[in-house]
């Protein structure tokens, strides 16, 4: 699985403050209303899904690559709204955005046990420590985004490990979702930081 | 086209065709998996579904189409069913007339029994073959593999045309 | 056309199922009891009715005055009213019960009671028929069944129904004789009760005459407040009587029942 954003050398003043005063009106709203709907799709693409890798063992093709799709635009959502990324984030699955990269390889069988094993202990063994761990990140990663935001307000720059950190916690925050969403059988470390086979970064 | 599409054997089929095609059965279960217990939500799952997939293969574009359309039958006695209560207990606040219980039974008898054919048909898509419903499995072929079939591609001609007079 | 073949054979299929479905309902045994003599589309509630009288019925018929003397006179009175009536979803039945309560009261199932400290008070058979009229008429507007469901709820009636333990049908008879029924209910059954006497050949002012009687001289008699208090609208049922009395144009015909014997079967309860 490969996430990365790309670091800007310098970020747009302007475009900051427009996202800070404004973003609620002309990027939340927009999205939060097509990504209802959407979301009920994938839901349903969802409870599908499970049945499906239940009886096949297999993810279906098209499924898995709408529910990557939907992940990337949570994530360049995402992106945009945490400041990582500047240029309006593309609404719908077939958008990209040139500083978000998600890849995430088909899995060519799935488990069953792991299946089953998600879905009546998942609570307890994915979400209560992830969603622990995850919370407290979180409040790490909102403290190093304020402070972001003055630095970009400055000098037009993030540094690096801030930067690298916020974009650790959407790795994180993926690895987590592929998990749940029955798209991967590795269960995600506790961690943000890529490992050594993913790339890096993506160049602007 | 005056003659019938010949039909694709399951070894002519790719693996992301059988999913696909699958999957349009397993719509009936959309209500399930959105949360919402409304009853024409699988038929406008089994809709969104078809019109999502109808260009990308005609082997898909048949099930799709079949799963669909057969929906149409179950949805109305459902629809019927939850509108007699809502009619009843929630609008009128009277009782539930006698009948209901009984036009309750034949519901969960008939949706029983399309779940199970769906199912069935479900399974077969997985492996490639095709199973007929009654009327639908009909209807489907003859709009996918004909001798009047539907093109999947557009016209030649392209999408963009001039306005008319020129 | 082959498609059309199979239209009719699916159209068969769901005939064949639906017909399977109702045909397996008509023949329950349950569903047999309702149908013999039920005029109304039977509900839910019907069922209930069915219960409740079926628990009623061993307590009343329990506390229920049973003198020959006694059962003969309720006889005469109900086959004087009972050409007028029509067909009643359940069997008519009256009893008098012993006790200083001066109250009529219509029991789901179409059960009617009557309680001897308001019978005493009556003077001529022709005024117990009209109580029994007015009684019969709550029934016949199934207004009992609706009262306590009203009352109760519909879930707490069937738990309180389906419960076996003791004290289920005390606490029935309690609730169901002192909620009565509204002022617009009381005036309805009136109406009916008037339409029964006159086409019974009973003076319809022995509705009015019953209900002065029950009110007698002291206005504090407790007794009395009873009645009224689950009997809305006294003055105006009191004038409605009067006034169909006036537009009647029959003959009265006398109940051939001997009062004062009658009357003397039931002692003073204070």
């Amino acid at each position: 699985m490969k996430f990365d954003v790309a670091r800007q050398e310098s970020y747009s003043r302007g475009e900051l403050l427009l996202r800070t005063f404004f973003g609620w009106l002309y990027i939340m709203v927009p999205h939060t209303l097509v990504l209802f709907f959407v979301g009920i799709w994938s839901s349903i693409l969802h409870f599908v899904s499970w049945w499906v890798i239940l009886f096949t063992g297999r993810y279906p093709v098209s499924f898995f690559e709408f529910h990557v799709k939907m992940i990337a635009w949570h994530m360049r959502l995402n992106a945009v709204n945490w400041n990582l990324a500047e240029g309006y984030p593309a609404i719908g699955t077939a958008g990209s955005h040139p500083a978000v990269a998600l890849e995430v390889p088909y899995p060519a069988s799935l488990s069953r046990a792991k299946l089953l094993l998600r879905a009546f202990f998942g609570v307890i063994y994915v979400s209560i420590p992830h969603g622990f761990c995850l919370y407290l990140r979180l409040l790490a990663t909102g403290f190093f985004n304020f402070l972001s935001w003055w630095c970009i307000l400055f000098t037009g720059r993030i540094p690096e490990n801030w930067f690298q950190f916020n974009v650790g916690t959407l790795r994180w925050m993926v690895r987590l979702n592929l998990y749940m969403a029955n798209m991967t059988d590795d269960y995600p470390p506790f961690s943000g930081k890529p490992t050594p086979t993913e790339v890096e970064t993506v160049p602007v | 086209m005056s003659e019938a599409i010949p039909l694709p054997q399951p070894h002519e089929l790719s693996q992301r065709e059988k999913d696909d095609a699958l999957a349009a059965y397993l719509m009936n279960f959309a209500a399930w998996g959105a949360g919402l217990p409304i009853p024409s939500l699988n038929l406008i799952a089994a809709w969104v579904y078809y019109v999502i997939n109808r260009k990308k293969s005609r082997f898909v574009a048949f099930h799709c189409f079949q799963a669909c359309t057969s929906q149409i039958p179950t949805t109305l006695i459902n629809i019927t069913g939850v509108g007699m209560f809502v009619d009843y207990v929630l609008i009128l606040n009277r009782d539930l007339p006698r009948f209901f219980w009984p036009y309750i039974a034949f519901a969960v008898l008939m949706n029983l029994i399309y779940l199970g054919s769906s199912i069935y048909a479900c399974v077969r898509a997985a492996k490639g073959r095709i199973h007929y419903f009654l009327v639908f499995g009909r209807w489907a072929y003859m709009r996918y593999y004909g001798p009047n079939a539907v093109a999947l591609e557009a016209a030649a001609t392209g999408h963009n045309l001039p306005p008319a007079g020129f | 056309m082959r498609i059309l073949k199979e239209v009719l054979l699916l159209l068969s299929l769901y005939a064949g199922v639906a017909l399977g479905v109702f045909g397996v309902w008509r023949l329950w045994p349950e569903s047999k009891a309702h149908k013999g003599g039920s005029q109304e589309d039977a509900s839910l509630l019907d069922r209930a009715e069915g219960k409740v009288r079926d628990l009623l019925h061993r307590e009343v018929t329990a506390d229920a005055n049973d003198e020959a003397v006694v059962k003969e006179g309720l006889r005469k009175v109900q086959e004087r009213l009972a050409p007028a009536l029509g067909k009643l979803s359940f069997p008519l039945e009256s009893y008098i019960i012993d006790s200083g309560t001066v109250n009529a009261v219509c029991l789901p199932g179409n059960i009617i009671l009557v309680y001897s400290g308001l019978l005493r008070r009556l003077q001529s058979p022709e005024e117990l028929a009209a109580i029994l009229a007015h009684e019969i008429a709550h029934a016949v507007h199934r207004d009992p069944m609706q009262a306590l469901k009203r009352e109760l709820g519909l879930a707490a009636l069937f738990a309180m129904v389906g419960g076996r333990g003791d004290g289920v049908t005390g606490r029935l008879m309690h609730r169901l004789v002192s909620s009565g029924f509204s002022r617009q209910q009381e005036l309805a059954a009136d109406e009916e009760a008037l339409r029964v006497l006159a086409a019974s050949d009973i003076d319809p002012k022995a509705l009015g005459d019953a209900l002065r009687r029950i009110r007698g001289d002291k206005a504090d008699d407790p007794g009395v407040l009873q009645y009224i208090s689950t009997h809305p609208g006294f003055d105006e049922r009191v004038q409605l009587s009067e006034k169909a009395s006036a537009d009647w144009p029959g003959k009265e015909r006398p109940i051939d029942l001997d009062w004062k014997q009658f009357r003397a079967q039931f002692r003073v309860i204070r």
